[in-house]
């Protein structure tokens, strides 16, 4: 498009305005009624466009609103470049000047965007949120497993964690596979809640150190212990009692986690034997 | 109060048990019936092993038999069972069995002893038979409703106390397994006649007994194995020198009394070599002496530093001492000829005193940094363990017969006693009482009194 004042050869100049009388050579014929109506037009479109909106609600939807949630990275290791110790000669052939360069215009910023060499694969920006979660996981994680005295919730936070088992995935007992860490929290705090409440004598213990004694216990969604089955019985049966005792004692173990209530409720295995097999 | 509420609420939901879970006929078939849970995928499995670290609900009711002396022997056993740390006395106001109830199987009811929580129950009988005393010690098990144990003692009625002692001791072993220290004394050096005399003592504090009376300085008594003699050093002739007194003869015979110290004697497992330290040159070495003659069999250490305070191995192959060749004092071990000597602390700039333990796997010893406190170290080393611990000065460890306890001379409640502590450091008792000066305490051998 050729700007008022334009030269015959295309060429944009600012030096040379334009012959005042060239503008309004032509007489107005239609233009100017049809430019009315259409800017009334979109004057009105944007008025009630306005008036409207009034009833949608806030203009922020809360629930909409992305979560952003600062996450602590890791130090970087790798060692800064060092500081120039002086300050850098200008490069030869330009010329020296008091006065800064202008910044760049927006078509030079899009030209030289636009000629950067494109990274080679994939030209979409790195997406870094899936690292922040990876981080964020790992993080949780070390936290369960570094305070098993933390309080066990009804939350499932190893759903969604790729280094957590899967209820049906998982071999829960004498250290066999990988435990559920959370699980592996709960059947330390339930042995905690039992332990103190086995008094064994020690007598039956050193004479017969290989005695055990399974019983299958149903745990409620609040811990408290159902009625003991003998499951499997030792051959003392001062021993057994000792065990039925002690879950008698006990009454109540902490609430199971959410994902392990079904199977609480169904029974409980608990295994006791006279010495430390772990 | 409180335990008494405590072990009435636990004995009533014991109690509760034994209606709800018919036993033991019920248990014993499920027992014999039992088919194994298969291991099945989502079955949460909770394994409790090792128990022991719990105290044993014990129900001690009062002897039966009718003796005169029944008030004193039970507060002897009584109090013996609270010393070991093996039990959680269940206080007599939770028993709900008759005094006077039989001591013998199907003369009590073993559901009496459910209501009040009881794990194990010890019984007596306690009868005068024409100036001697006869004990009855019955032990049970009131989980497996059956008799554990049972023995008679007799003895003259002026020895109840270790009559009492023995009760005890049977209480425990029949319980536990394992021998229990009562009927065993402490030597000490005591300061109650203003001097440092040679004192024996029971186990419990009681029956402090006099053996040196020479007024002067007398120091580190050591049992020998058979419990009949003690050595120590003793200035009673101005040097200290060290004697041997003759506890059934009650003779004090001068064993060595060579220029310069013949201090810190030490009993090999056999009885017939004494590890002491001389220093005929000056420079204190060990080394090991004829027990009956008192002549040098062999010099343990040549070092130009102090070598002092010798302890045998329990299999006499090996003995403990301290040096300061490396600068510090510091615990050392070498073969009983003197060689493969091997540095045994590493943490702290003084440590002494070591004292091996029966068992041989550890040696005791006193550290000092601000105070003066007992550890025990494995022999390579390895596994140093803090026996006490912000309580002023603790020195001189010893161990029970059995290994099972660590004594000491301690200053945490002013004056110096004789407190013990389980080999692990729990359990921490005073055993002597009074106004204190108990220092040197060295654990006799298991006493046939």
């Amino acid at each position: 498009m050729k700007s008022l004042g334009a030269t015959p050869q295309g060429a944009t100049t600012m030096a040379r305005p334009a012959p005042r009388g060239a503008v309004w050579s032509r007489r107005p014929t239609w233009e100017i009624p049809a430019s009315i109506a259409l800017h009334g037009a979109i004057v009105a479109i944007v008025l009630l466009g306005h008036c409207g909106s009034r009833d949608s609600g806030p203009l922020i939807d809360p629930t909409k609103v992305m979560q952003v949630h600062a996450v602590a990275l890791p130090k970087s290791t790798s060692t800064m470049p060092n500081r120039p110790s002086r300050t850098p000669d200008a490069p030869k052939g330009s010329q020296a000047s008091d006065t800064p360069p202008p910044p760049p215009t927006a078509s030079e910023m899009a030209l030289k965007k636009h000629d950067a060499e494109k990274p080679k694969g994939d030209d979409r920006p790195k997406d870094r949120s899936a690292d922040r979660e990876a981080l964020l996981r790992q993080a949780k994680r070390q936290a369960l497993l570094k305070d098993p005295t933390a309080p066990i919730g009804d939350q499932d936070h190893t759903r969604t964690d790729p280094n957590g088992v899967d209820i049906k995935d998982a071999i829960f007992g004498l250290g066999t596979g990988t435990m559920d860490p959370e699980l592996a929290r709960y059947i330390s705090a339930c042995r905690a809640a039992i332990l103190p409440n086995w008094t064994p004598l020690p007598a039956i213990l050193q004479a017969h150190p290989d005695l055990s004694v399974q019983l299958l216990v149903p745990v409620a969604a609040d811990g408290k212990l159902g009625e003991a089955q003998l499951v499997t019985g030792s051959s003392d049966s001062g021993f057994d009692r000792s065990a039925l005792l002690a879950v008698l004692k006990t009454g109540r173990l902490p609430k199971p986690p959410g994902r392990f209530r079904d199977s609480a409720a169904a029974g409980v295995l608990i295994t006791l034997a006279a010495r430390d097999l772990q | 109060m409180t335990t008494t509420r405590r072990h009435i609420i636990s004995g009533l939901a014991a109690s509760t048990a034994a209606l709800t879970l018919p036993w033991p006929a019920r248990a014993q078939e499920a027992s014999d019936a039992a088919t194994e849970v298969p291991q099945e995928q989502g079955r949460i499995h909770i394994y409790v092993g090792a128990p022991g670290a719990s105290k044993l609900p014990l129900a001690l009711p009062r002897p039966i038999g009718g003796s005169a002396q029944a008030g004193e022997f039970y507060s002897v056993v009584h109090r013996d069972l609270d010393l070991s740390g093996w039990f959680d006395i269940i206080d007599e106001a939770a028993y709900i069995e008759a005094g006077g109830t039989g001591v013998r199987p199907g003369e009590f009811r073993f559901e009496d002893w459910d209501v009040p929580g009881a794990v194990a129950l010890g019984k007596s009988l306690l009868r005068d038979q024409g100036g001697r005393i006869r004990a009855e010690a019955w032990v049970y098990d009131v989980a497996g409703r059956r008799k554990l144990g049972a023995k008679a003692f007799t003895a003259d009625a002026t020895a109840l106390r270790s009559l009492a002692h023995k009760v005890a001791n049977e209480i425990v072993f029949r319980v536990t397994g394992q021998n229990a220290p009562f009927a065993t004394r402490f030597a000490i050096s005591g300061t109650f006649s203003g001097n440092k005399e040679i004192y024996v003592v029971d186990f419990d504090g009681h029956g402090l007994t006099r053996i040196t009376k020479n007024g002067t300085i007398n120091l580190q008594p050591a049992w020998s194995p058979g419990g009949n003699k003690l050595a120590f050093t003793s200035y009673a002739s101005g040097n200290p020198d060290c004697y041997v007194a003759d506890l059934a003869g009650g003779r004090i015979t001068r064993l060595s009394a060579r220029n310069g110290i013949n201090s810190g004697p030490c009993w090999s497992p056999d009885g017939t070599r004494l590890a002491l330290t001389l220093a005929p040159n000056g420079d204190p070495d060990v080394y090991v002496l004829d027990s009956r003659t008192g002549e040098v069999m062999t010099r343990l250490t040549r070092s130009a530093g102090i070598d002092v305070s010798p302890s045998f191995s329990p299999d006499g192959r090996q003995i403990a001492f301290v040096s300061d060749r490396s600068g510090g004092a510091q615990v050392y071990v070498a073969n009983v000829d003197g060689s493969d000597v091997r540095r045994v602390t590493f943490q702290g700039t003084h440590n002494t005193d070591p004292s091996w333990s029966p068992k041989g796997d550890r040696l005791a010893f006193v550290s000092r940094s601000s105070v003066f406190d007992v550890f025990t170290v494995r022999l390579d080393g390895t596994g140093l363990l803090r026996i006490t611990q912000g309580m002023r000065d603790n020195e001189d460890p010893c161990w029970s017969p059995d290994g099972n306890y660590i004594a000491c001379a301690s200053t945490r409640t002013g004056s110096s006693h004789i407190w013990m502590s389980t080999a692990d450091g729990t359990h921490q008792v005073q055993l002597t009482q009074g106004k204190g000066g108990y220092t040197n305490p060295s654990w006799s051998p298991v006493l046939g009194w």
